[in-house]
């Protein structure tokens, strides 16, 4: 999975420079943090590992998986939400000054 | 190849081709949809990876909260054009509308 | 006795009860600006532990000579930027609050990740208080390449955990240098990259021109130099303390400096607008801070990034008052308001002599415009001097000649600049009533006289520089990998 990580990040990227509307640019930018997650979470996990939570089970278990990057996407995840808030507020305003979605008619005007 | 790593492999070529459909779409909507539907993947994808709390909080997320950001800027601004197109209403004037636009690129 | 974690908790605590009191926001906003301005002196030193988990598993905040130092110089500088401008900043208190403890604990944090969480905290500040402009397209794209650049530090960061399997920097430090550097150095590239984006290194700092370019006297210091400085502070802390560089990628990393510093001045050059002029002036330093932190000269960098705060502080709040400057006859200050027509006088030939009317501006402006381009009786001299001597006593030739190449193309513009503030039209004589530009502009008593002190402070510390220089070299010797040692204090040669 480390390697779907990589290869979704590629498309966030590739989709943002590509597109010139803006909601299609955020779009992309939440597939990048997806990929981004998605390859931290990968990094903690190994062959046959079972998830960083003890139970009455398995409470002699030796082979969970590594916690700290859970922690780490946890804190990625909220702050991705709080950024794609801040950028949809910007860009209804662009709408509302310029009357249309696309880059480039904003920068011709 | 045992049933974890195949499936695995399954749910990251699906993601693959979910992503590349959702930066590629021609309307806005149904990327905006697509990019859900990635997200819903990613939940599964935390599962195997043995992630649970992560999960579920990109299930509340991902499903939630960010797609109903989208759709409530995009339904937002199609009122506004559905207000300025009542008020011409000698002139034959199409706004087009975001939500159905056209591939902008 | 007083834990620094108050730096960085009061502001925030402020931040959220000033949602909840709406009609208190100002006097809650003047009151966490002073207290965190007379705290700051009086922390101690030391490693504090966050949470009582002992060093690599919990989180300790590493205050320093080089933290503290540049604590106080954010926390001073903050609250008079919040004092000088107590009309624009009713709308964006809070944020502002927000801003000051994402900034203090940058500065002191010991973790990877903590910095991660408050570089976020600081960059989405900073997103909404430039979003009090006028063009917001400018905006967004600052906040494009913001998001970008921090994800590409997270993936850095964790590149390095799964190498190392630990995210504190002291354990990090030590580990780096005995059991080596990763085979590839794409974490640190990565990192690096991430980093470029606030410190205005050339790949990424497209963002520069339209933010500054059109920012008014809040925006204007805020981002051009109180960021600016935090930002050079972290970068110099984690490429000189925690890692450990070979030679290759220290020339790659110094190319990419050096082609931002020779780009900076060379657009400062070619541009005849004032804003312009600065924030390319800005560009460049942050290319020579840089250049400077990669190569081991830890504390003179620090003393450049002084220099350069204190300067631009000055410049830019003066330049976004008066871009915003009117004609006497025609409107009056509130019909500019209601007609929402601000004219934008940015080009330096319609402010032609606008300093023969305002000579306390013109003083303050022009004491740190010099200071900027290194003449003597400044600190920027000495700034530069010091610079050229720990480079020529490291037998290093080649980077001298480009920073010598470099300060007279600075020069060129800055007083071709000055010379058209100050006296426009032929060589030689005094200006005519006819070249003066007839734009006024209003600015407040106060801001006036603290902008005076502020030069003042530049001409004092130019005349005795050793007060700043013995901090500086505390400061580098809290970095590991800093080679610099001796100075130039006094004139007339090495004391």
């Amino acid at each position: 999975m480390h390697i779907v990580g990589i290869v979704l990040m590629l498309i966030g990227v590739y989709g943002l420079i590509t597109n010139r509307h803006i909601i299609k640019m955020i779009v992309s930018i939440n597939v990048l943090e997806i990929g981004l997650n998605i390859f931290i979470i990968a990094v903690g996990y190994g062959e046959n590992t079972i998830a960083p939570i003890l139970t009455k089970s398995n409470i002699n278990a030796t082979n969970f998986a590594d916690p700290l990057p859970q922690a780490l996407v946890l804190t990625a995840i909220v702050i991705g939400v709080g950024t794609t808030a801040i950028l949809l507020a910007v860009a209804r305003k662009l709408y509302q000054q310029y009357g249309t979605y696309d880059l480039t008619e904003m920068e011709g005007k | 190849m045992s049933l974890q790593l195949g499936l695995q492999i399954a749910l990251g070529v699906i993601m693959v081709v979910i992503a590349i459909i959702a930066v590629e779409a021609k309307k806005i909507i149904s990327s905006v949809i697509y990019l859900s539907l990635l997200s819903l993947l990613a939940v599964v994808g935390f599962v195997l990876m043995s992630a649970p709390d992560v999960a579920v909080t990109e299930a509340v997320i991902g499903s939630g909260i960010v797609t109903f950001l989208f759709v409530f800027t995009l339904i937002g601004v199609n009122k506004q054009t559905a207000i300025k197109e009542d008020s011409i209403n000698d002139l034959d004037v199409h706004t087009i509308s975001p939500l159905e636009g056209g591939d902008i690129k | 006795m007083i834990r620094p974690v108050l730096l960085v908790v009061l502001p925030l605590l402020i931040a959220f009860l000033s949602v909840m009191f709406k009609k208190q926001t100002k006097p809650l906003l003047l009151i966490a600006v002073l207290i965190n301005a007379v705290v700051v002196f009086v922390i101690d030193k030391g490693e504090y532990i966050i949470g009582n988990h002992m060093q690599p598993y919990g989180i300790v905040l590493n205050v320093d000579n080089y933290s503290l130092y540049a604590l106080i110089v954010l926390n001073v500088l903050f609250a008079l930027l919040v004092l000088l401008n107590l009309a624009k900043i009713t709308k964006i208190a809070s944020i502002l609050m927000i801003a000051l403890g994402g900034l203090n604990g940058l500065l002191m944090t010991g973790d990877l990740f903590n910095l991660f969480v408050f570089l976020e905290i600081s960059a989405i500040a900073a997103f909404m208080i430039v979003a009090t402009n006028k063009k917001l397209i400018h905006v967004f794209n600052y906040m494009i390449i913001g998001i970008v650049g921090s994800v590409m530090y997270l993936f850095g960061v964790i590149l390095l955990y799964s190498q190392y399997g630990t995210l504190n920097m002291n354990k990090m430090a030590e580990l780096m240098t005995t059991t080596g550097t990763p085979a590839t150095y794409i974490p640190i590239i990565m990192i690096f990259g991430g980093l470029a984006v606030e410190t205005k290194l050339l790949p990424f700092n497209g963002w520069v021109k339209g933010v500054l370019g059109n920012s008014d006297s809040l925006v204007g210091p805020m981002i051009g130099s109180i960021y600016s400085g935090v930002m050079l502070i972290v970068f110099g802390r984690l490429f000189t303390d925690v890692f450990v560089l070979n030679d290759q990628v220290r020339i790659l990393l110094s190319v990419i400096a050096i082609v931002t510093l020779i780009a900076g001045e060379v657009s400062a050059f070619s541009t005849m607008k004032l804003r312009e002029i600065l924030l390319y002036s800005s560009v460049a330093q942050s290319g020579l801070a840089v250049l400077l932190f990669l190569n081991g000269y830890g504390s003179i960098a620090v003393l450049v990034v002084f220099a350069n705060v204190l300067a631009k502080f000055i410049l830019f709040m003066l330049a976004g008052v008066m871009t915003n400057s009117h004609k006497k006859s025609e409107h009056t200050e509130y019909e500019h308001i209601l007609n929402n027509t601000v004219d934008n006088h940015d080009d330096i030939s319609t402010l032609a002599g606008i300093f023969v009317k305002n000579p306390l501006n013109g003083v303050a402006f022009s004491v740190a415009s010099l200071s900027l381009a290194s003449l003597p009786l400044f600190f920027g001299f000495f700034v530069k001097i010091n610079v050229l001597y720990s480079m020529f006593l490291r037998g290093d030739y080649v980077l001298p000649a480009i920073i010598l190449a470099t300060s007279l193309v600075e020069g060129a513009y800055i007083i071709r600049m000055l010379v058209v503030l100050w006296n426009p039209g032929k060589e030689g004589e005094k200006a005519t009533k006819e070249a003066v530009t007839s734009l006024n502009y209003e600015i407040d008593q106060l801001v006036c006289m603290v902008l005076l002190l502020i030069s003042l402070s530049l001409v004092a510390l130019g005349i005795s520089p050793d007060l700043a220089i013995d901090r500086a070299d505390e400061a580098g010797a809290d970095l590991e990998y800093n080679i610099s040692t001796e100075y130039v204090e006094l004139e007339g040669g090495k004391e």
